[in-house]
Parts: C-alpha cells; sequence; structure tokens
C-alpha cells in the first residue's frame, strides 16, 4: 500500500528535513502524536536512507513487521501495515527518526529499489496532481466499501505502474459490498413502503415482520443495521407515543442507508461511522494499531442489554485529563459471564485505542499502566442543558447515534405522575426506570445528585449514581442476575 | 425548533400514522429544511415522507433542549447523624448473607454509637423487612427522616405488609446452662476451652446453635483471643469446618461493633 503526498512543500529535497516538516505530513494531530511514538530507533531494524529514499522495518508491538519505505523526491510512501491512513504513523516515525539523524545512510535493498523503480516508470498522466483514471464520480452510487477514492490531490502513488500490475480488487470483499448495497436498497424500499401503508398496518405489530426484515440484512450482512431493526420492532404499539418514535427511528435508518450507499462522497469519518451502523467488523489488530489515548479512564456507568439472545454490555469511562467519553464494549452468549474487569466507581491508567469513526466512543484497551481501584474523585458532571449542548453536538455528527452518556448533576424527582431529572436548566424524561431506582432516589434524598446516565431518543437511562463516598450502579442489567458491585469505598 | 417546524414535524408523524398513501405528504415551512426536501424530493410519497423524517429527525435530536424546569421534591430533612462508615456498611451486607443473628445488634449498635445507616441501604433493608414490623422499626430509626420520605414516595415497594408467624423470628431459647457457663470464663481460658473440644470433636455441629448464641452474648473484647484460637484448631476433620465458621462469626461481630462505636 503507498500513497503520495504533494502538499507538503518539501519536494525535492534530499537534505534532512526539519522535524516539523515531516510532522506537518500528519493527516491529524492524534497521527502525529502517534508517529511520535514511532520514531524510537529500537523500534526499527535494517534502516537506511540515501538521496532517494528513507527505509526500515518496523519491528514494535506487532508480530509481524512492517516494511516501510519514504521516497523523499516526491514526498511518496509505502508501508506494509494495515492501516488507511496515508502516510501512516510507520511512514512518518521512519522519517522523523531520519529527520532527527537516528537513520544511517547505506545501500537499498532490493524491495525499495524495486519499488522506487517502478515509480520512475510510471505514466506521466498518472502522476500526482492528475485526476487518476478510477477516481469515482461522487454523484454516482457505488456499493459501500468499494474503492474508496474521493476528489482529492492525494493519488496512490502505485496506481497504473506499469510492474508490478496493481493489486487485483478483492472479489470477496467486492461481492459482500455489492450485496451489503442490495440489502440498504432493498430495506429502503420496505421502509417506503411502511411509510406509504402507515405504521398502523396490522403486519408491523407482529414481530415476526420486522424479524424477517432483520434477517434479510443479516444475510446482506448488515448485522447493526438488523438488530436495529428488530429494536425498532419492539417500539410498536408501546407507550403512548410510538408511532413518533418509530417514524423517527425509521428516519433514522434512513439516513443510514442512504449514507451506506454513498460511501466513495463521504468523508472518511463520517463513512466509517456508516459502516460501523450498518454493521461491517473491524480487525481489533487494526484498532490496536491506532494512536493510544492515554489517561487515567473513571468507569462511571455500566449497561446491559440483550440482543439476539447475546448479552451486550456496554461500560462507560470517562477520562480525567481529557474528559473524553469511551465505550468498552464486550458481548457473552446469554447465560455466560461477561467481562467484569471494569466495575463502576473505579479507574485505571491505561492506553485506550478508539476504533475509527466521527464521534466515535469505542475503545478498545491497550496496556495498562494502573490496574482499576477505587476512584478518588467524582466524575464530572454537567447541568442538564449543558448535557443537553453534548448530546446535540454529537447528534450534529451523527444523527443517528442512539445512546449517549452523560453525567449531570440534578435531582431525580415526580412531575405529573412521571419521574424525571430537574434542575435549574429543565428537565429531562427518564426511561427504562430501573429495579434500583428508589435506592437511586433515597442517595438522592430530593436534591442534585451526581449522575451518569445513557440519552436514548425516548429519555435519560440511569446508569449511576456518584457520591463523595463512592458510586452506585443502577445500570440495566439485560435479564442478568448477579451480585452487584454495591457502592465502593474509598 | 420554530413552531411551524414543529407544526410540520406533527403532521409528518401523522401521514406517517395513517399511511403517506393516504395522506397528502405536507410541504415543509420556507427554509433551509423546505429547500433541502425539495432538492430530495424524487420518489413517491413514502420517499417524501422518509426524507422530510430524515432531514428534521437529525435536526430535532442535533438540537436537543431540556423540558421546562420543574418543582423539584421536598428534601429529606437534615440529619445531623453521621453516616456509618464504609466498613460497618460492608459488615451489614455479610451479616445480612451470612449472619443475620447479628443483625438485630449491629442495629443497636448503631444507634448506641449515634451514627445512621448508609442512605443506599435504606431501600433494601424496607424491602426486606416489609413484613417484620420490629425491624422495620429498628431500620426507619437508623435511616432518619430519608426512611419514611422515601417509603412515602415508594409504596408498592417499601410499605408494611401484614406480618406473617414466618417473618417475624422467634426469640432465642436461653442458653443451656453448660454453655452460660462458659460465658462466665476470661476470653484466653474460654478460648482454650473452645478450641479444645473443637480439637477432640467433643463440640460439634449438634452445640453449633448454642456456640453461636454463646459468641453473640460475649463482650466484643473477648472476641479476638476466641477467633484466634478457633482458627488455630481446624484441623479435626469432623469440626474444622465448624470452628472456622465460629472464627469468622466472632471476628466479624467484633469489627462491626469497634467500626459502628468508633
Amino acid at each position: 500500500m503507498s500513497t503520495s503526498t504533494s502538499e507538503a512543500g518539501v519536494a525535492g529535497s534530499t537534505e534532512r528535513w526539519p522535524v516539523e516538516h515531516v510532522v506537518a505530513l500528519a493527516t491529524s494531530a492524534s497521527a502525529a502524536s502517534a508517529a511520535r511514538q514511532c520514531a524510537v530507533p529500537s523500534l526499527w531494524r535494517s534502516t537506511g536512507c540515501d538521496d532517494e529514499a528513507v527505509w526500515g522495518v518496523f519491528a514494535g508491538t506487532r508480530a509481524e513487521p512492517y516494511e516501510t519505505c519514504v521516497e523523499l523526491t516526491e514526498p511518496a510512501f509505502r508501508c506494509s501495515c494495515p492501516s488507511r491512513q496515508r502516510p501512516c504513523k510507520h511512514a512518518l516515525g521512519l522519517l522523523i527518526a531520519w529527520a532527527l539523524g537516528q537513520v544511517a545512510g547505506g545501500a537499498k535493498p532490493v524491495s525499495v529499489a524495486a519499488w522506487l523503480a517502478t515509480r520512475a516508470a510510471r505514466p506521466a498522466a498518472e502522476a500526482p496532481g492528475t485526476a487518476p483514471a478510477r477516481e469515482a464520480d461522487p454523484e454516482v452510487e457505488a456499493p459501500p466499501g468499494t474503492a474508496r477514492v474521493r476528489p482529492k490531490p492525494e493519488a496512490d502513488d502505485d496506481a497504473g505502474a506499469a510492474s508490478p500490475p496493481p493489486p487485483a480488487p478483492d472479489p470477496k470483499a467486492a461481492e459482500k459490498a455489492a450485496r451489503v448495497a442490495g440489502g440498504l436498497a432493498e430495506l429502503d424500499r420496505w421502509l417506503a413502503d411502511c411509510v406509504r401503508s402507515g405504521l398502523t398496518a396490522p403486519a408491523l405489530a407482529r414481530y415476526s415482520t420486522w424479524d424477517t426484515v432483520a434477517a434479510r440484512l443479516v444475510d446482506s450482512q448488515a448485522p447493526a443495521l438488523a438488530n436495529r431493526m428488530r429494536r425498532i420492532g419492539g417500539l410498536v404499539g408501546v407507550g403512548s407515543e410510538w408511532h413518533e418514535l418509530v417514524l423517527g427511528e425509521l428516519g433514522m435508518v434512513h439516513l443510514i442507508a442512504e449514507a451506506g450507499r454513498r460511501l466513495p462522497v463521504l468523508d472518511d469519518d463520517l463513512a466509517d461511522s456508516v459502516r460501523t451502523a450498518v454493521g461491517w467488523t473491524i480487525r481489533q489488530a487494526d484498532v490496536l494499531d491506532r494512536a493510544p489515548e492515554t489517561d487515567t479512564w473513571h468507569v462511571v456507568g455500566r449497561s446491559d442489554t440483550v440482543e439476539d439472545r447475546i448479552v451486550v454490555r456496554r461500560i462507560w469511562l470517562r477520562g480525567e485529563a481529557s474528559a473524553a467519553w469511551s465505550l468498552l464494549l464486550s458481548f457473552a452468549a446469554y447465560g455466560q459471564s461477561v467481562d467484569d474487569r471494569f466495575a463502576v466507581g473505579t479507574s485505571f491508567r491505561a492506553d485506550l485505542h478508539r476504533y475509527p469513526g466521527r464521534n466515535e466512543l469505542r475503545c478498545l484497551v491497550g496496556q495498562i499502566h494502573i490496574e482499576p481501584g477505587p476512584r478518588a474523585a467524582t466524575p464530572l458532571t454537567a447541568s442538564l442543558a449543558g448535557a443537553c449542548d453534548e448530546v446535540g453536538s454529537a447528534l450534529a455528527g451523527v444523527p443517528w447515534l442512539e445512546r449517549w452518556p452523560v453525567t449531570v448533576l440534578a435531582a431525580p424527582t415526580l412531575h405529573e405522575r412521571r419521574w424525571v431529572l430537574a434542575d435549574h436548566t429543565g428537565s429531562l424524561p427518564i426511561v427504562g426506570l430501573p429495579a434500583e431506582w428508589p435506592i437511586l432516589v433515597a442517595m438522592s434524598a430530593g436534591r442534585p445528585v451526581a449522575m451518569t446516565a445513557e440519552w436514548t431518543p425516548a429519555g435519560l437511562v440511569p446508569l449511576a449514581v456518584h457520591t463523595p463516598g463512592g458510586s452506585h450502579d443502577v445500570g440495566p442489567r439485560g435479564g442478568f442476575d448477579q451480585p452487584r458491585s454495591g457502592r465502593r469505598p474509598r | 425548533m420554530s413552531a411551524s417546524m414543529s407544526e410540520h414535524w406533527d403532521a409528518l408523524i401523522d401521514v406517517g400514522l395513517l399511511g403517506a398513501g393516504r395522506r397528502a405528504v405536507p410541504e415543509p415551512p420556507p427554509g433551509a429544511a423546505a429547500a433541502l426536501a425539495a432538492a430530495r424530493h424524487a420518489g413517491d410519497g413514502g420517499d417524501a415522507v422518509l426524507d422530510q423524517v430524515g432531514l428534521l429527525g437529525a435536526l430535532r435530536r442535533s438540537g436537543i433542549r431540556p423540558g421546562p424546569p420543574v418543582p423539584l421534591l421536598v428534601p429529606v430533612p437534615a440529619d445531623a447523624r453521621p453516616v456509618c462508615s464504609p466498613r460497618a456498611t460492608a459488615l451489614l451486607l455479610d451479616v445480612l448473607a451470612e449472619w443475620p443473628v447479628l443483625f438485630d445488634e449491629w442495629f443497636a449498635t448503631l444507634a448506641k454509637g449515634g451514627k445512621r445507616v448508609a442512605p443506599e441501604l435504606v431501600v433494601p433493608l424496607l424491602g426486606r423487612f416489609r413484613a417484620d414490623p420490629g425491624r422495620r422499626a429498628a431500620v426507619l430509626d437508623a435511616a432518619g427522616p430519608l426512611g419514611e420520605w422515601v417509603a412515602e414516595l415508594f409504596p408498592e415497594q417499601l410499605a408494611p405488609r401484614k406480618a406473617s408467624a414466618r417473618s417475624v423470628p422467634e426469640p432465642h431459647a436461653p442458653l443451656p446452662s453448660d454453655f452460660a457457663a462458659l460465658a462466665t470464663l476470661e476470653p484466653a481460658v474460654l478460648a482454650a476451652t473452645l478450641a479444645e473440644g473443637l480439637e477432640r470433636a467433643e463440640l460439634s455441629n449438634r452445640h453449633r446453635p448454642m456456640l453461636v448464641q454463646l459468641l453473640c452474648a460475649l463482650p466484643a473484647a473477648s472476641l479476638p483471643p476466641i477467633a484466634a484460637a478457633l482458627n488455630r484448631a481446624g484441623t479435626h476433620p469432623n469440626t474444622m469446618g465448624l470452628a472456622l465458621s465460629l472464627a469468622e462469626l466472632a471476628t466479624i461481630r467484633h469489627s462491626m461493633i469497634q467500626e459502628l462505636l468508633t
């Protein structure tokens, strides 16, 4: 995999560049940070450089080393890592090490010489800055997951190279993309039929109708969307405002289906969010290769839900220094135990690796620097209006989000026979009252109390209450009946 | 969201409910939403409603605001007594799970120490002793004003139920004279006597109720040497479990009294 960049203003230089010039090639601040962590000489072997290129083998944490090479004149990058980011952190890290004088001169390995020869033999029409022949028309729908070509200044440096020929498209990936696109188109037709005949149509009152649609989506390799359709089916006829909730959700699914058929013209992060909403999987190894976010993470909420006989556990984390929200997701077949390493009320210091996507909260835990232990302080809180701002910002970026965590300082109160959370800025409805709701009310004693909840389109789902003495987990158990951690004394 | 946009949303909901095949699709009010809807309007009624619901739904969600302020509940009057320590709370959970024989003493000692029970335990305790008037009263006393306050808010879960014979514990029978005599021994002597009896299996599981009662009647200061002796005495295969269990009781009771009175 290789990409060239012609925007950095360093083309033609064969002297060692200032580090700032290298960092300027990074696609984001986090990418630059990740690159710096790769610029450690001990992580590299077989490094070398000459007037044309810098090369080396990154032998960091992965079992399989990555061969990395940077052509200095353009510059152009090649790395065998699976990252979709170009230049990747390894290429930039190698360049930083080179810029710092940590890469000695030497003779090119055969593979580097061959790559450079390939680039030199490339036809001028396919040089960077010219429109690649296979660039997609943004107005033309393309199957999701197919070549992510967008009208950008960058162009694949190996595109159209004479020798070796560009790798043929993966037929399995193309088949999957076509299948997903077909599934989304079929889903959108079904949604339109629903709205045309009305939500009161008897068929929609039968769960089997939704289950059938979901099964088709599973066949189309869109499992996340399938689960969402099952959840929507579970809303029909429940509560006095079900039709508004269901229609709103169908609107969101329509947005996903539309976006899923226009992936090539979406921003990368939004396209990743769409893929997540549809149910495309991403390898954990690829996530763990992303730049870590190191912080002390407070475990502020937990919820267990059952989806298609699988228990889904969500652990909500808040960074102490960054105030960033993160989500640890784990799954267990019904009856099996779920991941219980991170109890509400504890903190741990660790590297978290975030999944790609806009406003993405899901992370994987990398290296743990300090094991979970009792938390020392009450988590950061917001007013209800402040929490709405947080939620609104997230939804402005990704409208189909189904939940977003908030920690508020508010009092539970009864209003017109319904429980709500209230403060001086207003009130928000509570949904899914947990069995332990009276405990939460008792802990508030009628006064504002720090509480973590999940925003959902129907209202807030309480997860935990935090007092100076510790946290109490009241999150949904999803059918699990296991001992609660209870209050965690400091 | 403006009133006209809100009305448009309501109209869309009505159409969605009854069906775009039976009701005309409403035109969005003038503005960016209308322009976008017009640009997207390509299909029939169902597609048009979906487009507008998706668009307006995204706008509504991202513009989320709290509802109007509402009056808060009348807060619980202040209780000057401090909450018992987290360790004492943890011990109460152990008592409830493993040694209910210590329950009454836990609450009596709490009251003696001038403390109150942790707020998060008030609801579970009131729920557990709904049909036991004596213990419910002890919980309410230990909870202070919070107890009655929360019980009134959740009558279905917490209001007292008619007491049943099964739910009210029977009073302890008096300790047999030979065990009562043990209680008068010096702690060190008593510890040695109990350990020896268990080592020789002269004391066995059939004596367990009396031994438990004896350990619950002893002064707190006697308990540490007895716990230590019982822990060491667990060598006879028939009485090892009993010895360790009694050692745990002595340890928990001693810790409980210490935590609640200091």
